[in-house]
C-alpha cells in the first residue's frame, strides 16, 4: 500500500517537473540501451564454444616456434602430432585433428546440383566423441571412419536430398566419390569449428608423415584429475605448464630424428642456436576471445574491442546516471523548504528516504522501458553493421534479463541515494533557516559530477578519434604494392593442363593488363619454410615466408626492387627481366644441381643477416634430407603480405611450380566491372568445368582485415555522439537550474555594473576550469584505452596531445555553447527580473 | 535629473496581466531626498527600479539629465548606471561567495579603477563603517545591520550622483535602522541625490519630499521640513 503511494507520488512529480523527466528519462534510456547493446554482444562472444561435453578438460594444442629472431606461433600442428603423443603422454583421453581447406572445394550431387558449402572440413572419426555438435542421423562412434565418408549439415540435407540423405552420393573434383554417413545439427554460430559439411581426414591425400610441417588442427580431451594449472619444472622455458612441458617432451623425443635430417643438427645444436619449440593448450572456450595466432580456423574476436567497447557504454551509462544525481540535488535546492515542512508536519526521514529512491528507481525502469525499445530499433542495424553473432534477440535479452533488471536497479538507487539521505539528515530547523546554504554545498559535488561527464565525454571522444586515425593511417600507409584493380582467381591449381590457354585468353581480353600464377597472394595464408645459407658455420635456420610465384608476379603487383640491386654490374634492374631470369633457371624443388634463382624482401636480407645479398647462395633441405640451392637474384622493397596487424615478415619468392599455383591474379586497366568478372568466368568454366569459380577483389578482401576495427570504429563514434548528447542535455538542464542560484548574483553584478562582457567572461571562465581540470584528469584514462585498442596493430599511428587538446577545446565549446544558450536570456534581462528571483 | 512622463508598467505572465505603475509624472532634482511610500504591492519597487535603469518602462517617457533613456539599450544603460546609481537594498543583495571587502570593491572593477585607488577607497570606506575587523567575513557570516552597513558602502564606493535604496532599514531593528538612516542623511548632504522607498513614516519623514503611491498612481506629494528644524 506504502509502496504503490511512493510510486503514485514519484509519477505526480515527474509530470509536474516534464522537462527534467524527460532529459533524465531519455539520457538514461540511451545509456542504458548502449549497454545493452553491448552486453548482448559480449555476452555471445564470451560464451563461445562452452556446449562442448566436458569442455573444461577440451583443449587445441598450438605450437610457438623460434627461428633465431623470427617467432612463429601457428594454431595448426603437424599430421602424427595428435596421436603421436596421445600414445606417449598418458594423460590424454582423446585427440582428434581437424583440416580446413583454405580454398573452396566443389561439390556436386549426382545430378550435378552444386551444393553451396562455404566451410568443409576434414575430421578425425573421434570428432562427435569429442565435440559437442549434434548428430541427428548416423552412428557418431563410426560415420567418419571410413574413408570418403561424409558428414553434411541438417538444412543441406533437407534442400539437397528432401527424400533423405543417408547413403545418398556426393560429388567432389576429381570425380571422388563421397558416400553420406551421417546428417548433423547446423553449425551453432558460437563456436570456432564452422563446418557445413565434414568429411573423414583419412581421405585426403596430405602429407601424412610429418612431425614438423603443420596445417591441421589439433584437439585434446584430457582425463579427468589432470591438474592442468600445475607449473612445470622450473628449468622449462616460456612459462609453460606441467603438462604441456611433458607434450614437448614427447613431441621432441618423437621429432627428433626429422629434426636432425631437415636441420642438419642435433636437437641440443638446434636449441643452443636459440631456437626452440613450445607447446601451448587453449582451452576450447578461450580459443575465441583470446588466440591471435597464425593460420587460426576462423575469425576470432578481440578482447581489447570488447574492453574498449564495454569501457565506453560504462562511461555513457555513468553520465546518464550523473546527469540524474546531479539533477536531482539541483532540483533540492527548490524543494528544501517543501522537505523541511514536511518534516515539520512529521515526516520520517526513512519516509522521505524512501520518497526519493522511490522517484529515481521509477525513472530508471521507465528509462529502462525506453531503453529496451531502442535496442529492439537497433539491433537488426547493428547486427547487420556489427556481425553480432547471436541467436535471437528476445532469448538472449531473455538469458540478460537478471543482469539488465539489475542495473536499472542500482543506477535507480545510486542515482536516489544522494539527494535521499543529504537531505533528510537536517533537522526541520536548519533546513528552513539555511536555504541558503544548502545551495553552494551542493554545488560543490554537482561541480565533481560535472567534471565526472567532461572526463568521460573527453575519454570517450579521444579513444573514438583514435579509432578513427589508425583505420585511415591503414588506410593511407603505403602497403608496397598497387592493391587496386586487381582480381584474384582461387582454386587455380585445378586449371592442370588448360592454364597457357587460359592465361593468355584471359590476357586477350582488352582491359587486362597482366595475369601472374602464384602460390599465395597478399591477405592470404601463407606457407612458412626453413632455409639455411649456404657455407654458414652456424648452420642457423631461418624461417621464411615462401610465395612460388611466376614472372609476371612482380610486375602484376607492381612490386619494386630495392635500388642497390641497380648497382650489380651486369645486372638488369627491370623487374620483368630479372624476374624472367629467375624463371629461365627451369630447376624444379628436388634439382640439386643447379641453383634456383630466388628474390628476397628487404625484411628477409635483413633477418638473414645477408651483406651484398644479390649472388649469395640459400640451402633449403627437404624432409627427405634432399636439399636444393637458389642464388638470390634480387630484393624487392618490403610489401604488406599480411594485415598491419602484423609485422612485415621475411619472405622469399621460388619460381613458380603449376601444382602449387592456387591463385591467378589478374590486373584490370581500372576496377574490375561485373562484366568483366563475368568474361573471366566464361573463360574459366570453359577451360576448367570441374573446380569452383571462386573470385575475389584484392583491394576489397584487404579491407576486409580490418572489418572488425571498421565496425568497432563506427559503433564507437556513434556511443561518442551519444556521450556528448547526453552530457549535454545534462548541462542544458544543469544550467537552467544554477541559473535559479546565479540569476540573482548576475542581477547584483549587473546592478553593480557589469556589462555582457564581464558575465560572459564571469560564466566562462567557470567553465573553462571544470574542462581544464576534466582534461588533465581525463589524459591518463583515454591514453590507457587507446593503447589497448592499438595494441592489435603491429603498426600503429602516433597517440598525439594536439589531438588532444584538440578534443579538450572541442568538448569547451559544447559545453559553453551549451551554458550560453542557457544563460543568455538571464545575462540579457533587466537586472530587476533576476532581482525579483528569491 | 530625473524626469518621468508618462510611465507605466505591466508585468504580463501567461495568466494574469498585472499593472504595476499608471501614467506615473514625475521630477527629481537634483541633491534631493525623496521617500517613496505606500501599501504593499503598489508598485514603490517597480518605480525605483525604473528610475535606476534596472528595468525598462512598458510606456512613457524617462528623461535622465535631459535625455531620453527609457529607449537605450542595455549596454547604454549599463554605462548610464555605472556611472550615476548605486542601489541598496532591503535584503542587501551582497554576493555569498565574496568577502565583505570584494563585496565593495566590485563596482570599481566593473569601473576599471586601478588597484591602488580601489583598495584606497575600499580601507576608507572600512574604517568609516567601522568594518575593518571583518573585511575578510563572508556576507553569512554578518548580523543584518552589518551586512546592511557591507551594502551601503558598496553603494557610495563608486561616489555615485543617485543612491536608490529600497526599504533599506526593512530587515533590520530600529538602532540598526536609524544607524543606516543616519548614514544616508549625511550623504544626501555631502550632495548625492537619494531615492527612498520605506514603510516607516519616520524614516520618510527624513526625506525632503516624499511621494505617496497606491495602486500605481501618485497620490500625494508631500513636502516635509529638512530634519532637525
Amino acid at each position: 500500500m506504502m509502496t504503490k503511494n511512493y510510486i503514485k507520488l514519484a509519477i505526480r512529480n515527474l509530470r509536474r517537473n516534464k522537462d527534467y523527466f524527460f532529459i533524465n528519462v531519455f539520457g538514461l534510456a540511451i545509456g542504458m540501451a548502449c549497454a545493452i547493446l553491448v552486453m548482448l554482444h559480449v555476452w555471445t562472444q564470451t560464451h563461445f564454444d562452452d556446449f562442448h561435453p566436458d569442455d573444461n578438460r577440451l583443449y587445441r594444442a598450438t605450437i610457438e616456434s623460434k627461428m633465431g629472431s623470427i617467432g612463429t606461433n601457428f594454431a595448426v600442428t603437424p599430421p602424427r602430432f595428435a596421436f603421436g603423443l596421445k600414445k606417449r603422454v598418458p594423460e590424454i583421453e582423446q585427440a582428434c585433428r581437424i583440416y580446413k581447406s583454405e580454398r573452396k572445394i566443389l561439390l556436386k550431387t549426382k545430378n550435378d546440383e552444386v551444393l553451396d558449402a562455404p566451410s568443409l572440413l576434414f575430421v578425425d572419426s573421434t570428432f562427435f566423441d569429442m565435440f559437442g555438435f549434434k548428430l541427428l542421423q548416423g552412428n557418431p562412434a563410426t560415420c567418419l571412419s571410413k574413408e570418403k565418408s561424409i558428414v553434411i549439415t541438417k538444412s543441406m540435407a533437407k534442400t539437397y536430398f528432401p527424400e533423405g540423405a543417408i547413403g545418398k552420393k556426393i560429388i567432389s573434383e576429381n570425380d571422388t566419390k563421397w558416400t553420406i554417413t551421417g546428417v548433423v545439427e547446423d553449425c551453432p554460430y558460437n563456436t570456432q569449428i564452422q563446418y557445413s559439411a565434414l568429411a573423414s581426414l583419412p581421405t585426403l591425400e596430405l602429407p601424412n608423415n610429418s612431425w614438423l610441417s603443420s596445417f591441421l588442427y589439433t584437439y585434446y580431451r584430457f582425463k579427468p584429475g589432470v591438474d592442468m594449472d600445475k607449473p612445470a619444472p622450473p628449468n622449462a622455458i616460456g612459462g609453460i605448464t606441467d603438462i604441456e612441458y611433458k607434450l614437448l617432451q614427447a613431441y621432441l623425443k618423437a621429432a627428433t630424428p626429422e629434426i636432425e635430417r631437415t636441420t642438419k643438427m642435433t636437437p641440443q645444436e638446434f636449441h643452443d642456436m636459440g631456437n626452440n619449440f613450445i607447446i601451448k593448450l587453449q582451452q576450447i572456450r578461450r580459443i575465441h576471445l583470446f588466440s591471435h595466432l597464425n593460420y587460426e580456423m576462423s575469425k576470432n574476436a578481440n578482447i581489447e574491442t570488447l574492453i574498449v567497447l564495454g569501457a565506453i557504454s560504462l562511461l555513457i551509462i555513468l553520465i546518464a546516471a550523473i546527469n540524474y544525481a546531479n539533477l536531482s540535488t539541483a532540483r533540492l535546492a527548490g524543494r528544501t523548504r517543501e522537505i523541511g515542512i514536511r518534516k515539520l508536519l512529521g515526516s520520517h526521514r526513512r519516509d522521505m528516504a524512501r520518497q526519493f529512491l522511490a522517484e529515481s528507481i521509477t525513472i530508471s525502469f521507465i528509462s529502462l522501458f525506453l531503453a529496451l525499445v531502442i535496442v529492439e530499433l537497433a539491433f537488426p542495424q547493428l547486427e547487420k553493421m556489427y556481425q553480432f553473432s547471436s541467436p535471437s534477440l528476445s532469448q538472449s535479452l531473455l538469458k540478460l534479463s537478471p543482469i539488465i533488471f539489475g542495473i536499472a536497479l542500482v543506477t535507480g538507487i545510486i542515482a536516489g541515494l544522494y539527494p535521499a539521505f543529504y537531505v533528510t539528515r537536517f533537522t526541520p530547523a536548519t533546513i528552513l533557516q539555511n536555504q541558503k546554504k544548502l545551495g553552494p554545498r551542493a554545488k560543490g559535488l554537482r561541480g565533481v559530477l560535472v567534471i565526472l561527464q567532461f572526463l568521460f565525454s573527453i575519454v570517450i571522444i579521444y579513444s573514438t578519434s583514435t579509432i578513427y586515425r589508425q583505420l585511415n593511417y591503414i588506410q593511407s600507409k603505403s602497403i608496397g604494392f598497387d592493391k587496386n584493380n586487381l582480381l584474384v582467381l582461387d582454386n587455380s591449381t585445378g586449371l592442370g593442363d588448360n592454364r597457357d590457354a587460359f592465361a593468355e585468353r584471359i590476357k586477350a581480353l582488352p582491359r587486362v593488363t597482366d595475369l601472374s600464377y602464384s602460390s599465395a597472394v597478399p591477405g592470404q595464408l601463407i606457407d612458412m619454410y626453413t632455409f639455411h645459407k649456404m657455407n654458414d658455420s652456424t648452420n642457423q635456420n631461418y624461417l621464411l615466408q615462401v610465395n612460388w610465384a611466376d614472372n609476371h608476379f612482380l610486375k602484376t603487383y607492381g612490386m619494386h626492387f630495392i635500388d642497390s640491386t641497380k648497382a650489380i654490374p651486369g645486372k638488369s634492374t627491370e623487374p620483368k627481366h630479372l624476374f624472367s631470369q629467375l624463371n629461365d633457371s627451369t630447376a624444379q624443388a628436388g634439382s640439386e644441381t643447379k641453383p634456383i634463382a630466388v628474390i628476397l624482401n628487404e625484411k628477409a636480407v635483413q633477418y638473414m643477416g645477408l651483406k651484398d645479398p644479390v649472388g649469395k647462395h640459400l640451402l633449403r633441405l627437404l624432409q627427405n634430407g634432399d636439399q636444393v640451392e637458389y642464388t638470390v637474384k634480387g630484393v624487392v622493397r618490403n610489401f604488406h603480405f599480411e594485415s598491419f596487424h602484423e609485422e612485415v615478415q621475411p619472405l622469399i619468392f621460388l619460381p613458380e611450380v603449376p601444382r602449387f599455383s592456387r591463385f591467378t591474379s589478374i590486373r584490370f586497366k581500372s576496377p574490375p566491372s561485373d562484366k568483366d568478372i563475368a568474361e573471366v568466368k566464361k573463360i574459366w568454366e570453359e577451360e576448367n568445368p570441374t573446380t569452383l569459380f571462386s573470385e575475389f577483389s584484392m583491394s576489397d578482401n584487404l579491407q576486409k582485415q580490418y572489418t572488425e576495427e571498421r565496425s568497432t570504429g563506427e559503433v564507437a563514434v556513434a556511443f561518442s555522439f551519444f556521450a556528448i548528447f547526453i552530457a549535454c542535455m545534462g548541462l542544458y538542464s544543469l544550467m537552467a537550474l544554477i541559473t535559479v542560484y546565479r540569476t540573482k548574483e548576475i542581477g547584483i553584478r549587473k546592478v553593480l555594473g557589469a556589462g555582457t562582457r564581464e558575465l560572459v567572461f564571469l560564466l566562462s571562465k567557470e567553465t573553462l576550469q571544470l574542462v581544464v581540470l576534466a582534461s588533465l584528469l581525463a589524459l591518463p584514462l583515454a591514453y590507457q584505452i587507446s593503447r589497448l585498442w592499438l595494441s592489435r596493430f603491429a603498426y600503429q599511428v602516433n597517440l598525439s596531445i594536439t589531438n588532444y587538446l584538440f578534443v579538450s577545446a572541442a568538448v569547451f565549446a559544447i559545453a559553453i555553447f551549451t551554458v550560453y544558450r542557457q544563460l543568455w536570456r538571464t545575462i540579457n534581462a533587466d537586472p530587476a527580473e533576476s532581482l525579483r528571483y528569491e | 535629473m530625473i524626469n518621468l512622463q508618462d510611465i507605466s508598467k505591466v508585468f504580463t505572465t501567461r495568466e494574469v496581466e498585472t499593472r504595476a505603475l499608471t501614467n506615473i509624472n514625475l521630477t527629481i532634482d537634483k541633491g534631493e531626498f525623496v521617500s517613496v511610500m505606500g501599501p504593499s504591492g503598489c508598485g514603490k519597487t517597480t518605480l525605483l527600479n525604473i528610475m535606476g535603469l534596472i528595468e525598462t518602462p512598458s510606456s512613457g517617457t524617462y528623461y535622465f539629465d535631459n535625455r531620453i533613456v527609457s529607449s537605450l539599450s542595455e549596454r547604454q544603460r549599463t554605462d548610464i548606471r555605472k556611472e550615476s546609481f548605486s542601489y541598496v537594498f532591503q535584503s542587501f543583495n551582497l554576493i555569498d561567495e565574496l568577502t565583505v571587502r570584494e563585496n565593495i570593491e566590485l563596482p570599481l572593477i566593473y569601473q576599471k579603477i586601478h588597484s591602488t585607488e580601489r583598495k584606497k577607497r575600499v580601507d576608507n570606506l572600512l574604517d568609516r563603517f567601522n568594518l575593518g575587523h571583518r573585511s575578510d567575513y563572508f556576507p553569512q557570516q554578518l548580523s543584518g545591520g552589518q551586512q546592511q552597513r557591507v551594502a551601503v558602502a558598496r553603494a557610495i564606493v563608486s561616489r555615485p550622483r543617485i543612491i536608490l535604496a529600497d526599504e533599506p532599514t526593512g530587515n533590520l531593528d530600529s538602532t540598526h535602522g536609524e544607524e543606516i538612516m543616519r548614514l544616508l542623511t549625511s550623504l544626501n548632504e555631502e550632495g548625492t541625490t537619494i531615492v527612498m522607498v520605506t514603510h516607516s513614516k519616520m524614516h520618510a519623514q527624513r526625506a525632503q519630499r516624499i511621494i505617496h503611491l497606491f495602486d500605481g498612481h501618485v497620490v500625494t506629494e508631500n513636502f516635509t521640513m529638512p530634519t532637525g528644524i
